[in-house]
């Protein structure tokens, strides 16, 4: 892993942006499907379209439509949010060695779009050639705003939109995220961390609050990963 | 749910994913980054997409299996991100389409 010379130019920004065009497309049908639900359980157009510009996390969000109604509780909303979004703490720390070399503002700016596309696309470009993280806050950009126009579409047109699954959709997350790690798990002789995390994920998900079984599978996928090198 | 409440929560949530997403960097400042460290990080962050991608395979079963298998071939046989979703998509929707489910 190298780290040296880490910056964050609009160059690596418009090279991030161009890079995740192609997934950005896809997340406004996803958007879409998040403002109709959104209105669907209740939720004012506003609320919806400002809590995909503010909040900008397809997990917490659909999970707060869930909870969406008169007798709303802030502190279950605020328990949940965090617990499906607790792995977020868990990128910033895979991506801190590039993006703790900057100032405060260009970390802010790094924190302010972190998702999992663009991690997944940033952690994988800063780990090969890549020294600009610029690229990480492009690449969240164009699928925030594209996630926004979804939402905005969603809410207005409501349901007349159709169900996502009819387009396929519904799985392209994971898709893109199994086609980024699987060829470097093909070449790495040591990627019995990858299954002991895809088996906590899974046997864990029934017995966990949402979200943390991705927490617990990360975990320990770290700690099998550092053992069975040190062996 | 009153109009104040329902910003309330909105504006709750967006602080809460805001200091989520910058707690990673803030606590890493503290650590120093051994190699040991840096091992750990790197197959930790590579774990959260596989147990993402492990959970949703439980979930979606068969469909998004098929998908993803599909999409994998897709990726190993012409390294490229886009081509892999457009057949992992399409796949979604075929199976939809051909099944009803």
């Amino acid at each position: 892993m190298t780290t040296a010379s880490v910056c964050m130019t609009l160059s690596g920004v418009v090279r991030g942006a161009r890079r995740l065009a192609p997934l950005a497309v896809f997340m406004t049908p996803l958007g879409m499907a998040y403002g109709v639900a959104a209105i669907e359980s209740g939720m004012s157009s506003a609320h919806a379209i400002a809590s995909s510009i503010l909040v900008y996390s397809a997990a917490a969000q659909f999970t707060a439509v869930d909870f969406w109604g008169p007798d709303i509780s802030l502190v279950a909303l605020f328990l949940v949010t965090l617990a499906v979004s607790a792995r977020h703490v868990i990128m910033g720390a895979a991506l801190s060695p590039w993006v703790n070399q900057l100032d405060a503002k260009r970390r802010i700016l790094g924190a302010a779009f972190l998702s999992d596309p663009n991690f997944a696309y940033a952690h994988t470009a800063l780990k090969q050639n890549e020294n600009d993280v610029g690229v990480l806050v492009g690449a969240g950009a164009i699928t925030w705003s594209t996630w926004v126009l979804g939402t905005a579409v969603g809410a207005i047109a409501g349901t007349q939109l159709g169900d996502p699954r009819t387009y396929g959709i519904d799985v392209l997350m994971p898709v893109y995220f199994a086609a980024l790690v699987v060829p470097g798990l093909l070449s790495d002789t040591r990627w019995v961390f990858a299954v002991v995390a895809a088996f906590v994920a899974v046997a864990s998900q029934p017995f966990v609050p949402t979200g943390w079984n991705i927490i617990l599978a990360a975990l320990a996928g770290g700690v099998v990963g550092v053992w069975t090198v040190d062996e | 749910m009153s109009e104040p409440l329902a910003w309330l929560a909105v504006a709750m949530m967006a602080a809460t994913l805001f200091a989520l997403r910058y707690a990673g960097f803030a606590i890493m400042r503290y650590v120093r980054i051994t190699p040991k460290i840096e091992l750990f990080l790197e197959k930790m962050s590579v774990s959260v997409l596989v147990a993402i991608v492990a959970s949703s395979l439980v979930t979606g079963g068969f469909r998004t299996a098929a998908a993803v298998a599909f999409g994998v071939a897709t990726m190993l046989a012409t390294k490229s991100p886009v081509a892999a979703m457009l057949v992992g998509i399409g796949i979604g929707a075929a199976w939809v389409g051909f099944t009803g489910v």
